[in-house]
């Protein structure tokens, strides 16, 4: 990967989010959601806690009776996790939470649940980069009449100090929303239009929305986006995805005697060699200076040199980050079967820089989405990057998340990037071309390929390594019983594939490994690992010289490469061997022609 | 840019011919000699002002060298010159008094940056027979590396053909032959040899040689324009051999090459030290790179065989050692096996993250793996399907999903092509805010707008059919990338300029960012169009942003982290007035990011001064000490802030403070801040101030003191934008 890459993707950002999850428990016993939430809650940490991410977070219960929980003596509110990075301390005591760990307050009273929540948030020491809370409640009780004015202004104070309310309906079931909660909710909503948020059962369903809603959100550029000149729209740059393997980077190494924990830096240093007489003299050691380096490639027979300085300029000189609108294509020009490069990015508008960029930036991509075009640009997401050509497709809901307007940005593959595929030394291509497929080989392979039809969905395969490693550690570090079962989710259940006709595949297409047999020197080549380059020789002079008995006048390599090229079946290999040795194999193999 | 160096001898390129021939048979993919005339016939300018025909080829033969320098091909190079003041060749070596005025100027070998820098500066007063060159060239391709196999020999002749070669038909015709039976392709660049205005009875021979050996014809223009970019070194492509399985019984060979992959142009920097007196590589400095590892509980050195695996998880560590080794995962061995068939609507750009396109095609030579392989491509693109495979690379590594896509590509390959996509854990899960909401409404006409746009800026039309041979801009895959392009630029630019400092991106490169001229005309109008139609304003405080991201300020981590907030947390709504629904009671304590703000609203809320004084103080100490950016403004106004509330009703407050806070500066050290505080009249609130006050005077002058109580608001501001640019000038 080039190290350019690498710093692409370094995330440029100050504090941590910081999340507080509040769960109702208030009238428990009777829609019992605090099950629902506990697992979903439970989950959530564990994930964190597996990512090893840096979030804050904190549990509480409300709607409860007890107050010796909390620091501030806030009567409803049973806090079980402080607001900090969740430990497996803090884990455990979340996970041993029953229904009967807390008593369900008498009355239902909200606006202290805020206003300890703002406490949390005004003594955390860490520098939060986001301030949110999550509800997890049905939205059916209000509290109680004289509390709900309390509350809403509570609400208005959090989102007026830049603190985010989110509310998460859980019930398996529609049911008429209190009143008091549609005023929350538009409060909550910054005055905005608001959707009533739909009501969800599943847990699984619940610590999804809750990873959405407590993401870092962090963008790769926020660039303006120039049209034309003079027409310029704020837009950011996303990646929706991680890149394989970077889930891994989480590993540490530790000290095998005291378990502490190692860092590894590496030294550069400057060494000396004296051109002195004196053998016993050590080369001497000093620390080097960047200025002090050169960067060199040998080209031409020559040692082409850069100063330390110079490379910086070389990587990029074409200035700073910018994205530029250069044309359309039709849409059907990207496909990505043939110039897939890597992961993209997802573009989505925004008001930061520039009002009224969302509007122009939708009515692009209704125009796009309506013509089938994609836009063309130029975008360099950072000062160290390199510009690239991308493609802006317009995109409704990726990953199925719910997002209703976007571009995939598409890189562009550039002729440096596309290897040439020299495969035309056999007559595979033109046979290729010509070749019919019989009626009846294509009727079984379609029978084939519908019987193992599936529905992909993005999130349909867990990387098998991971999800195993966390469950090793979890053993190790949670109760035995808190292990999740394994399932490999790719490898497909071998009965799916009990009813195709495998038989009638042989007998029609096969068998394959024919020709396998007939080579057997290939298959010792490519299992030794090297490519042994195999050139024609002058068989007439072989056979002149085998008949002469002058196969000594041949070199070592031109015997080694005789011997290859006779194909010899069950030929060891030839390094090490003695030239008298090679010639007398080259007689026993080849004298027979 | 090019010089003349003299001598010859030392051509030889130690990579070249030297190891070349003590080899056993060596495989080169192509030899090319170039037969530059450098005789009189060619140096006078074709037309008033303009080049010579020697100048042109001099630069050509310059650009294929330095082309074929940078491909780092199999390829080696010689060149002969025509017309030269010397003989020297082979040829006129066995046969005096033959081939005359023909220099061998380099031997067959790997390109080299002297071959350009010895190229004549100058054309002789000599002539020469190209017919004979291309005999010499001929001899020398053929003899001239012995234990050699070229697979590709070509002659490249650059000759105006003004000297006429007064050879015999039959000789041309078993010349032909000749090259025709060695493999031999001849190839003329500079005259146009199709026009009639170069017919002469030498240019239809020379016609005949390049239609009879298969060679290429081009003029000096074309060539140049052709050979405008970089050619990186080629990658040889490397079959991965694996089954291709469905279900335990059907395995098919295939074999998957790399088609596509983002490489950087150059993979790996070499390092030296720099010898301070020549600016070149040391011999006698290197560079050791050691790696140490340190315990971070003693601050020990640690050996690399005594460290251990080990994980964090939930801020605890968990040593490796300690996990069941029969838990982790095994991947089984390498492998490619299908776990099913999707529509391939299915599979979209979004779900891709892998590294690069490969190409899966039936094992070579393998017939029956052939008729299957496409059998299963036209099945798969006659139901729309494609393929879900578990890839394992190698036994042992982790296993990774991808989608084999059928693929019929323009160079007629038939075959699937095999791209990584995502697994759930890789999925961020990221929510945006929504914008179907009617402030966001954009209405038709706008869309059609846009609509417009398109049409006009469509670049599959960007160029005039007569100007080009292709009409459409920014070809996927045909573009170069501008900085590949410029890595190399400056890798030749140096080796033919040693010393000198690099060039900035010639206009060929600045040109692949340009919308092209006739898309830039036809889109104006709609552009116009554009800018009525859509309101879009500036948000101002953008500047502000740009200058805190290069500060430490405790202050602006603040402010960062309260705008990242919004970021966050408001994402790309609009903003509402805040103001109108702000309640006294939503600040808390005093902050850092509005100090006076804050300040005043506590005090709205009943708050004293004195109840105060403590956050305020907090929040002043932090902004100072916190500060590393030198911009000490808002604390400095809070400061001020502060002083007057105390003015009004207890001086002793502020007076107390300032004197610890003044000493702990000083004990930091921190005497610009106190240079600061003196200029700014933040000091001691005397006694003639206020009555409460114990501070009689002190050591700096106090005449204009009034003067700071009534028109606080003007210093600041002149201050503190003084204060800004003395450190941004910095």
């Amino acid at each position: 990967m080039d190290s350019e890459d690498e710093i692409d993707f370094q995330p440029s950002w100050r504090g941590v989010p910081g999340i507080i999850i509040l769960i109702n428990v208030y009238e428990n016993s009777k829609h019992n959601i605090f099950e629902t939430a506990h697992v979903a809650t439970c989950r959530l940490i564990k994930q964190h806690m597996r990512t090893s991410s840096s979030h804050n977070i904190a549990v509480c219960l409300y709607g409860t009776e007890e107050s010796s929980t909390s620091k501030f003596d806030v009567t409803p509110v049973k806090e079980t996790i402080p607001l900090s990075v969740p430990t497996l301390y803090d884990y455990k005591k979340l996970k041993s939470l029953t229904p009967t760990s807390f008593t369900e307050a008498k009355e239902f009273k909200l606006s202290d649940v805020l206003w300890h929540s703002s406490k949390m948030f005004a003594n955390c020491k860490k520098q939060l980069s986001s301030r949110s809370i999550i509800m997890l409640t049905r939205l059916d009780i209000a509290p109680v009449a004289v509390d709900q004015k309390p509350t809403l202004n509570r609400a208005s104070d959090l989102i007026d100090s830049n603190i985010d309310i989110k509310i998460t309906n859980i019930s398996d079931h529609e049911y008429a929303i209190d009143p008091f909660y549609e005023k929350f909710l538009k409060i909550a909503n910054r005055g905005m239009d608001y959707v009533v948020p739909k009501p969800i059962g599943n847990s699984t369903e619940i610590e999804k929305l809750m990873h959405q809603e407590s993401h870092r959100h962090l963008a790769v550029a926020k660039l303006n986006f120039e049209i034309c000149k003079d027409f310029n729209i704020g837009v950011s740059v996303y990646t929706l995805l991680k890149r394989p393997g970077q889930n891994y980077k989480k590993n540490v190494y530790l000290d095998r005697e005291s378990n502490a924990v190692v860092t590894s830096v590496t030294k550069t240093m400057k060494v000396t060699v004296e051109s002195t007489d004196d053998e016993n003299s050590q080369p001497k050691e000093v620390p080097l200076i960047k200025s002090e380096l050169l960067y060199y490639q040998e080209f031409g027979g020559e040692r082409i040199e850069f100063t330390d300085e110079e490379m910086k300029a070389i990587k990029n000189p074409f200035g700073p980050p910018m994205m530029k609108l250069l044309g359309f294509k039709p849409a059907r020009v990207i496909c990505k079967e043939k110039w897939y490069l890597k992961m993209g990015y997802f573009l989505f508008p925004h008001e930061k820089s520039i009002e009224g960029s969302i509007v122009a930036f939708k009515a692009l991509h209704k125009a796009c989405t309506d013509m089938e075009m994609v836009a063309i640009c130029i975008l360099c997401t950072r000062v160290n990057s390199k510009p690239i050509v991308v493609a802006l497709c317009p995109s409704v809901r990726p990953l199925n998340l719910d997002i209703d307007v976007g571009f995939d940005i598409i890189h562009f593959p550039f002729v440096e990037s596309v290897r040439d595929l020299n495969l035309n030394d056999d007559d595979d291509n033109e046979e290729n071309s010509v070749v019919c497929i019989e009626d009846a080989h294509k009727t079984l392979m379609k029978d084939i390929l519908n019987e193992l039809k599936i529905e992909y969905k993005p999130d349909m395969f867990e990387d098998p390594k991971l999800q195993s490693k966390y469950r090793a550690i979890e053993a190790n570090a949670l109760d035995e019983e808190d292990c999740e079962p394994f399932n490999d989710t790719t490898i497909a259940n071998p009965e799916r594939f009990e009813n195709i006709r495998d038989d009638l595949f042989e007998e029609l297409f096969g068998p394959f490994s024919e020709i396998a047999l007939k080579r057997p020197s290939d298959k010792l080549s490519s299992s030794s690992g090297k490519k042994q380059k195999v050139d024609n020789i002058d068989e007439d002079l072989l056979n002149l010289r085998l008949k002469n008995k002058k196969v000594n006048d041949y070199s070592v390599p031109q015997l080694k490469q005789i011997l290859h090229f006779k194909d010899i079946k069950g030929l060891p290999g030839l390094t090490g061997y003695r030239k008298k040795e090679l010639v007398d194999l080259v007689y026993e193999h080849c004298s027979l022609n | 840019m090019i010089y003349w160096r003299s001598g010859g001898d030392d051509l030889k390129n130690p990579t070249g011919t030297g190891v070349l021939s003590t080899m056993a048979p060596t495989k080169i993919d192509l030899g090319t000699i170039i037969i530059l005339d450098i005789g009189r016939n060619v140096s006078m300018p074709e037309e008033k002002n303009g080049q010579s025909f020697f100048e042109k080829g001099k630069e050509c033969a310059g650009r294929i060298i330095e082309r074929k320098i940078i491909s780092q091909g199999k390829n080696l190079l010689g060149i002969i010159l025509l017309g030269a003041k010397t003989t020297n060749n082979t040829l006129a070596e066995q046969a005096p008094g033959t081939c005359r005025n023909i220099q061998l100027l380099t031997d067959l070998q790997y390109p080299t940056w002297s071959m350009i820098r010895n190229l004549p500066d100058v054309p002789s007063k000599s002539k020469g027979n190209w017919f004979d060159a291309l005999l010499v060239a001929a001899e020398h391709l053929k003899n001239g590396v012995p234990a050699t196999k070229i697979v590709q020999k070509k002659i490249i002749l650059m000759t105006n053909f003004l000297v006429p070669c007064d050879t015999e038909d039959k000789q041309i015709k078993q010349a032909i032959a000749g090259f025709q039976e060695e493999g031999f392709e001849v190839d003329i660049i500079g005259p146009d040899i199709y026009s009639e205005e170069n017919d002469n009875n030498d240019v239809e021979l020379a016609r005949l040689f390049v239609e009879e050996t298969k060679g290429a014809t081009a003029t000096f223009d074309y060539t140049m324009r052709y050979l405008l970019f970089h050619k990186k070194k080629a990658t040889n492509a490397i079959p991965w051999n694996v089954d291709l399985s469905i279900g335990p019984n059907i395995k098919i060979p295939v074999s998957a090459y790399i088609r596509i992959k983002d490489e950087p142009v150059i993979k790996k920097w070499n390092t030296a030290i720099r010898n301070p007196v020549t600016n070149t590589a040391s011999s006698s400095e290197g560079i050791k790179k050691e790696k140490v590892h340190i315990n971070t509980e003693d601050q020990t050195t640690v050996a690399a065989d005594n460290i251990i695996k080990g994980y964090e998880y939930g801020q605890q560590i968990i040593p490796f050692s300690d996990c069941d080794k029969s838990m982790l995962y095994d991947p089984g061995q390498k492998s490619l096996k299908v776990y099913g068939f999707t529509k391939s609507s299915n599979i979209t750009w979004q779900n891709l993250n892998g590294d690069g396109l490969s190409y899966v095609f039936a094992r070579k030579r393998n017939k029956k793996a052939q008729y299957a392989l496409r059998c299963l491509v036209e099945c798969l693109l006659e139901l729309d399907l494609v393929g879900i495979v578990r890839r394992v690379y190698n036994n042992g590594n982790a296993p990774k999903m991808y989608a084999l896509m059928p693929v019929i590509d323009t160079n007629n390959f038939v075959c699937l092509s095999m791209v990584g996509f995502c697994y759930k854990d890789e999925i961020k899960n990221m929510a945006f805010p929504v914008t179907n909401i009617k402030k966001y409404a954009c209405n038709n006409e706008q869309v059609e707008c846009f609509k417009e746009l398109i049409k006009a800026m469509d670049l599959t039309t960007a160029y005039e059919e007569s100007e080009f041979d292709d009409t459409e801009a920014f070809p996927i895959a045909k573009m170069v990338s501008p900085s590949a392009q410029y890595i190399l630029d400056c890798i030749a630019y140096r080796a033919m300029n040693p010393g000198k400092p690099l060039p900035q991106p010639r206009d060929d490169i600045v040109m692949l960012f340009k919308i092209p001229p006739l898309i830039e005309k036809r889109s104006r109008e709609v552009t116009e169009k554009l800018k009525k139609l859509f309101v879009l304003n500036k948000v101002e405080i953008k500047k502000r942003d740009k200058k805190k991201n290069h500060s430490m300020d405790m202050d602006d981590y603040q402010n960062q982290s309260s705008t990242s907030n919004a970021d966050v947390t408001m994402g790309d709504l609009p903003k509402i007035d805040l103001k109108t629904l702000k309640r006294p009671d939503s600040i808390q304590r005093i902050g850092t990011m509005h100090p006076i703000n804050d300040y005043d609203i506590l005090k709205q809320g009943g708050k004293t001064v004195s109840d105060l004084a403590t956050q305020m103080t907090e929040a002043i100490e932090s902004m100072i000490h916190g500060n590393l950016d030198g911009n000490f403004s808002k604390a400095l106004d809070a400061m001020m802030h502060f002083r007057n509330e105390c003015l009004k009703t207890e001086p002793k407050l502020y007076n107390d403070w300032l004197k610890n806070f003044q000493t702990e500066l000083t004990n930091r050290k921190r005497n610009n801040v106190i240079e600061m505080l003196n200029e700014k009249k933040l000091n001691y609130i005397l006694q003639s101030e206020n009555s409460l006050s114990t501070v009689k005077s002190y050591s700096c002058d106090d005449s204009q003191l009034y003067e700071n109580d009534t028109e606080p608001m003007l210093t600041e501001v002149n201050i503190s934008s003084e204060v800004n640019d003395l450190f941004d000038n910095m």
